[in-house]
C-alpha cells in the first residue's frame, strides 16, 4: 500500500467518525473508532507494515485522529446519560408523574408561618373546643355584649362551652401562660353558627399573630401588615389603614387592599367599596393583658388576625369556599 | 347606618362631596359600605357602625363626627325650652317592676294630638333613609330616633286598658306564654324572660323592640303616651334574639345607651309634637332611680407615643379632644414634675370611652391612620418555641405528599348517629352537621366520594385534622392524619406507605408493637398507640407521637446515613404456612425484635392453599455493613429463628 493510498484512508476513517457520530451511542462508536479491532488500531497496523522512513507521516496523521476522537468521544459520554443510542420511547407522549399535594389552606399557612419565623414568631395552637372565657370573656365580649351579635356559636354545653369563633382564644391562653416578650403566630380552625352559602361554611380558618413586650406600638403594626401583606399578595399590593372596632383590641386597626379587579373603583368582588377588608389588628386591650397577669402599664402589645381561606380564594380563584372543604380541590 | 346627604345638611355644612364625604368617614371608624346611592335623587352614604358606636346610629352622631373633622360646630336642632317638670322624680302613673332592666323610662302625656300627614320635608327625609313615612305623630318618633340614634315609642291612651280612671304603664317580665300581637301583625309567645311595657291588664310593647297591635296610633288618635327609654342591653337583645325580631329600637337598645340621653331626644320629639301635631303636654314622669355619672379619665399624653409610636404636642391633644367633644378639665401636675395628665370628661353619648386607650384611638383616628409610621419590631425575639406536635403536623404532611398522597381539609361537623360517641352540639345549623367527628374518615371519605367524581378514580388523600371525644363526662380533642385510598392494593400502596412513615420519622421497627383487633392492627410504642392500619387506609396518632419523639427527633433526617463500607446485603426466603394469617404481623414483630441484623422483612408472596392454609413466602433482608456475617451465620439465624416461632404460633415452614 503506498503512503497516498494510507493518507486517503486516514481521512476516510475521520469522515466515516464525523458521519457516524451523531447517530451512534458512545460504546458503539469506541468500538468501532478506538477499540482493539477499530479503525484506528487497523491503521497502526496498517503502518506497521510500512518502510521506517515512509510510518513517519502517517503515524503522525493516525495519532492527530486518535487523540482527536478520544477528546470527541468523551464530551459524547457526559452529554448522554444512556451509553446507548436514544431510547425510542422519549418520543411517545406520556401521563405526567402524579405527586401529592397540600391544601390550599396548607400552603398560604405554611407560607406565613414562613415569613413570620424570620421575624422571630414561633407557631402555636390551641384547643377548638373551648370555654367561654378563653373565646369571647377574656377577649374583651362577656355574656350578653353586643359585639357577640359578630360571632354566632355553637355550643356543646351552652353557655360555657363551645367551639372556638376566632382564633384569639389561643392568644387569651397564651397572654396568661407565658410572659413577655410573647411572639407567636397560630393558624386553626374557627366555627361559626351560620347559614352556609358561597362564602360561609361554618367553618373558617383564622391566622393570627400576637406581640407583647415594652415599647411595642401601632407603628410596629403597621410595618407587620404592610411587610405580611405584600410578602403574600405581591409587592404592588396598595394597603390603607383605618381605625376600625375590635372587642379585643384598643386602639382598633383595619388595613384594607385595593380591589385588584376594578383597581379601586368599586366592583362585585369589593362590594363596590373599591378596597376589600383583609385583616384586623390593633393594640392589645389592657383588660385582657392585665386579665392575664401581664402589666398594661409596662407592656403593649399588638395582635392582629386574618383568614386563610379568603386568602386561598383570592390565590387559587376559588369562588365559593365550600369547594375547599368537600373534596372539590383537584390538583392538575 | 344609611346617611341622606341632605339631611346631614341641616346640622353641619358640608365642604366635600358626598364622595370626599365617605371617604374621610370610613378613616374615621366608619367604613363607607357600598357606591352612593340615589333615594328619590338624593345622595345617601352608607357607613358601617361597629356594635361599640350606638351614637353614630344617628344623623346628628355622623354629624358631630364630620364636624371633629372639619373643626366646625354641630348645627343642633330645635328643642322645647326648659320645661316645668322634674326630670328623674318619682312617677305616678309609672310601676317599673323590673328595675333590674330598665335603667331610665320617660313618659310624656300628650293630648290633643291632630294626626295627619307629615310635612314634606319630614317625608322626604325618612324615605331617603328608607322607612315610609305613616303619619305625623308616628313620623316624628322615627325622625328623632335617626336624628338622635334613641328611639321613641307612642301610645294611643285611648287604647289602654286604665285603672280607677288612670292609665298605668307597667314595665314587667312577660308571663309565661303570654300573647302578643306586634302592630304590624306577627303574633309571639312571651317568655318570662322577656321585658314588657303593659298596661293595667296586658302588655303594649315588647320593652325595647316593637310596640302592639293594641295600643297603635291610626288616624283617631288624639291624646297619646310618648315614651323614651334606656335598658339593659342584654335584655333587649336575648329577647329580640329569641323571637326573631331586630327592628331599628332593637338594634339601638341593644347597645350601650346613655340614661343621660333621653331628655334631649324627648325635647327635641315635643318640639315637633307641638310644632307638626299641635299637642298639648300635660304630664312628664320620669324613672331614673340611679343617675349615670358622666365617665372622667386622667389621660397621660405619654400613652400616645408609647401605644401608636408618634409624639403628639399637648396643646394638639387637648384641642383634639375638644373637636371630639371631650371635656378637658386640668392639666394635673404630680409631684411637681409635670407628667402631662389631663381630667377628660366624656360625653354622653360616647359609652364607648372608659379607659386611656380609647382616648389613644380617638386621638389617633381624628389625626389619621396614615399619619402612623412604619417601625419595624426592633427588640430580640423570644426564643424560638414551636412545639413537638405542631412540627409533627407538618412533617407527616411532608411524608405523606412525598408518598403521594393529596391533602384535604374536610368539616368536621357530621350527623349524630346513636351508636356511637358522637359529641352532640346543642344548637345545631342543621341535623345532617349536629355533632362532632370521631375520626377524620368519617368526612374524609365524604370528600373521596366528591373526588372520584371529578374523574380520580384512583384516590388517595390524607388530612391533618381533629377528633373529638368525651372520656368521663370531659370533652378531648386529638390531632391525627389520617388517610384514606381507593383503589388501591394494601400491599403494593397503603401499608408499604405507612412503613414509610415510620422509617421517615426515624421509628425503629424494632420497637413497635403490633396489636391485632378485630380489623385493623394497632401499632404502639412505648406503650402509646401511634397508629393503626384498616383496610383503606391508616391513622397517625400525632398527638401521642410528639409525646415520645422531640423537637430535634422530628426535625432530623432519620432514613440519611452515610456510608464507609459497602454492605453486605443478604436477601433469605422463607415461606410460612399458617392457618391465621393475621398472626404474621406478630411475627415480623417478633423477627424485627429478635433479629438485628433484619433491617426489613416483605411478603413477596401468598399462597393460599386449600389442604394446608395461607402459605406466605417472606423475604428478609440482612444488612451489615461490618461484614461479619457469613452464610452458617445466617443459617444459624433462620433456624434459631424458625424455632422461635414455632413456640409461639402453629405455623409449619416450607423449605
Amino acid at each position: 500500500m503506498s503512503t497516498t493510498d494510507l493518507q486517503k484512508e486516514i481521512s476516510l476513517v475521520k469522515q466515516s467518525y464525523e458521519d457516524n457520530k451523531s447517530t451512534l451511542g458512545y460504546n458503539e462508536l469506541f468500538i468501532k473508532y478506538l477499540g482493539k479491532k477499530g479503525q484506528v488500531n487497523k491503521l497502526f497496523n496498517k503502518i506497521s507494515l510500512l518502510g521506517k522512513d515512509e510510518k513517519l507521516s502517517p503515524l503522525k496523521s493516525v495519532n492527530e485522529i486518535k487523540d482527536f476522537i478520544e477528546t470527541d468521544i468523551k464530551s459524547i459520554k457526559t452529554s448522554s446519560i444512556d451509553e446507548s443510542k436514544d431510547d425510542q420511547n422519549m418520543y411517545l407522549p406520556v401521563k405526567a408523574s402524579e405527586t401529592g399535594n397540600l391544601h390550599p389552606i396548607t400552603a398560604v399557612t405554611r407560607n406565613l408561618n414562613q415569613f413570620f419565623h424570620y421575624y422571630g414568631f414561633s407557631v402555636y395552637d390551641g384547643p377548638e373546643i373551648e370555654t367561654d372565657y378563653y373565646n369571647f370573656e377574656m377577649m374583651g365580649v362577656p355574656a350578653d355584649h353586643p359585639a357577640r351579635e359578630l360571632q354566632d356559636t355553637f355550643y356543646l354545653r351552652e353557655p360555657d362551652i363551645l367551639l372556638r369563633t376566632q382564633a384569639s382564644s389561643i392568644e387569651a391562653r397564651e397572654l396568661e401562660k407565658q410572659n413577655p416578650p410573647i411572639r407567636f403566630v397560630s393558624a386553626g380552625k374557627v366555627f361559626r353558627n351560620e347559614t352556609t352559602n358561597k362564602s360561609n361554611a361554618s367553618i373558617f380558618h383564622h391566622y393570627q399573630g400576637v406581640c407583647v413586650d415594652k415599647d411595642i406600638t401601632m407603628a410596629n403594626l403597621k410595618w407587620i401588615f404592610d411587610k405580611s401583606l405584600k410578602y403574600i399578595l405581591g409587592p404592588d399590593t396598595v394597603i390603607r389603614f383605618r381605625a376600625k372596632y375590635y372587642p379585643e383590641v384598643e386602639p382598633g386597626m383595619s388595613p384594607d387592599i385595593k380591589c385588584t379587579f376594578c383597581n379601586g373603583k368599586g366592583c362585585e368582588i369589593c362590594k363596590f367599596r373599591g378596597w376589600i377588608e383583609i385583616a384586623g389588628g390593633g393594640m392589645i386591650h389592657p383588660n385582657t393583658l392585665e386579665k392575664a397577669g401581664i402589666d398594661s402599664k409596662i407592656y403593649s402589645g399588638f395582635a392582629f388576625g386574618w383568614g386563610l381561606d379568603r386568602i386561598a380564594m383570592t390565590k387559587y380563584d376559588i369562588r365559593d369556599i365550600r369547594l375547599l372543604f368537600n373534596g372539590s380541590i383537584v390538583y392538575v | 347606618m344609611k346617611i341622606p346627604i341632605n339631611w346631614l345638611k341641616n346640622y353641619i355644612k358640608l365642604e366635600h362631596t358626598p364622595e370626599e364625604f365617605g371617604g374621610i368617614m370610613t378613616q374615621l371608624e366608619f367604613m363607607q359600605d357600598g357606591p352612593i346611592t340615589s333615594i328619590n335623587s338624593q345622595d345617601v352614604v352608607d357607613l358601617e357602625v361597629r356594635q361599640n358606636r350606638p351614637d353614630m346610629l344617628s344623623i346628628i352622631g355622623t354629624a358631630r363626627e364630620y364636624a371633629a373633622y372639619i373643626n366646625k360646630p354641630v348645627i343642633y336642632p330645635k328643642q322645647i325650652g326648659e320645661i316645668e317638670t322634674a326630670w328623674g322624680k318619682p312617677e305616678i302613673n309609672l310601676n317599673v317592676i323590673s328595675k333590674d332592666v330598665v335603667k331610665r323610662f320617660c313618659t310624656v302625656e300628650i293630648t290633643d294630638i291632630k294626626i295627619k300627614k307629615s310635612p314634606d320635608w319630614m317625608i322626604e327625609s325618612l324615605e331617603s333613609y328608607g322607612i315610609p313615612a305613616i303619619n305625623n305623630l308616628v313620623d316624628i318618633t322615627n325622625y328623632v330616633m335617626l336624628e338622635y340614634g334613641m328611639p321613641l315609642h307612642a301610645f294611643d291612651y285611648r287604647k289602654l286598658e286604665k285603672k280607677k280612671g288612670q292609665a298605668v304603664l307597667t314595665l314587667r317580665q312577660a308571663n309565661s306564654k303570654e300573647q302578643f300581637t306586634t302592630w304590624q301583625g306577627t303574633k309571639l309567645e312571651l317568655t318570662p324572660k322577656d321585658l314588657v311595657v303593659a298596661d293595667s291588664s296586658k302588655p303594649v310593647a315588647i320593652a325595647g323592640i316593637i310596640g302592639g297591635a293594641n295600643s297603635d296610633i291610626n288616624g283617631k288618635t288624639s291624646r297619646i303616651i310618648l315614651e323614651v327609654a334606656v335598658y339593659n342591653h342584654a335584655s333587649i337583645r336575648r329577647t329580640s334574639k329569641w323571637h326573631l325580631l331586630r327592628t331599628e329600637a332593637s338594634t339601638r337598645h341593644e347597645k350601650f345607651l346613655n340614661p343621660e340621653m333621653v331628655e334631649t331626644a324627648v325635647k327635641r320629639a315635643l318640639f315637633l309634637i307641638q310644632d307638626l301635631c299641635s299637642g298639648k303636654i300635660t304630664k312628664i314622669e320620669d324613672f331614673y332611680e340611679n343617675k349615670q355619672d358622666p365617665i372622667m379619665i386622667d389621660f397621660d399624653v405619654n400613652e400616645i407615643p408609647r401605644l401608636s409610636g408618634i409624639q403628639l404636642e399637648p396643646e394638639l391633644v387637648v384641642n383634639l379632644f375638644k373637636r371630639l367633644n371631650f371635656e378637658v378639665l386640668e392639666q394635673k401636675e404630680a409631684l411637681g414634675v409635670n407628667k402631662n395628665i389631663f381630667t377628660v370628661r366624656v360625653p354622653a353619648f360616647r359609652t364607648d370611652v372608659k379607659i386611656e386607650a380609647d382616648l389613644v384611638e380617638d386621638v389617633l383616628r381624628l389625626r389619621g391612620y396614615q399619619n402612623i409610621p412604619l417601625d419595624p419590631l426592633s427588640s430580640a425575639p423570644p426564643d424560638y418555641s414551636t412545639s413537638a406536635s405542631i412540627q409533627l403536623e407538618e412533617k407527616l404532611r411532608d411524608i405523606l405528599v412525598k408518598l403521594g398522597l393529596n391533602e384535604h381539609i374536610t368539616n368536621p361537623l357530621v350527623k349524630y348517629t346513636k351508636d356511637n360517641l358522637h359529641i352532640k352540639l346543642e344548637n345545631p345549623m342543621n341535623e345532617d352537621m349536629d355533632s362532632l367527628r370521631i375520626a377524620i374518615k368519617e368526612t374524609l371519605k365524604q370528600a373521596v366520594e366528591q373526588n372520584i367524581k371529578y374523574g380520580n378514580d384512583k384516590t388517595a388523600v390524607f388530612e391533618a385534622g381533629k377528633i373529638y371525644t368525651t372520656s368521663k363526662g370531659r370533652y378531648e380533642e386529638e390531632k391525627r392524619v389520617e388517610t384514606v385510598y381507593r383503589n388501591w392494593d394494601m400491599l403494593s400502596r397503603i401499608k408499604p406507605d405507612l412503613e414509610s412513615v415510620f422509617k421517615q420519622l426515624g421509628i425503629k421497627r424494632k420497637g413497635i408493637t403490633a396489636s391485632i383487633k378485630k380489623n385493623w392492627i394497632e401499632y404502639s410504642l412505648n406503650k402509646k398507640i401511634i397508629a393503626v392500619l384498616h383496610k383503606n387506609g391508616f391513622e397517625i396518632h400525632t398527638d401521642n407521637l410528639a409525646e415520645i419523639l422531640s423537637v430535634q427527633n422530628i426535625l432530623e433526617l432519620p432514613y440519611i446515613s452515610p456510608r464507609t463500607n459497602i454492605p453486605q446485603i443478604i436477601k433469605e426466603d422463607i415461606t410460612i404456612v399458617l392457618n391465621v394469617k393475621e398472626q404474621v404481623e406478630s411475627i415480623s414483630s417478633i423477627i424485627y425484635e429478635n433479629f438485628p441484623y433484619v433491617k426489613d422483612i416483605f411478603t413477596s408472596s401468598v399462597f393460599n392453599d386449600q389442604v394446608s392454609g395461607e402459605s406466605i413466602t417472606l423475604t428478609l433482608v440482612f444488612e451489615d455493613d461490618k461484614k461479619v456475617l457469613t452464610r452458617n451465620k445466617i443459617n444459624e439465624t433462620k433456624k434459631e429463628l424458625k424455632s422461635k416461632l414455632k413456640s409461639k404460633f402453629s405455623v409449619r415452614f416450607k423449605d
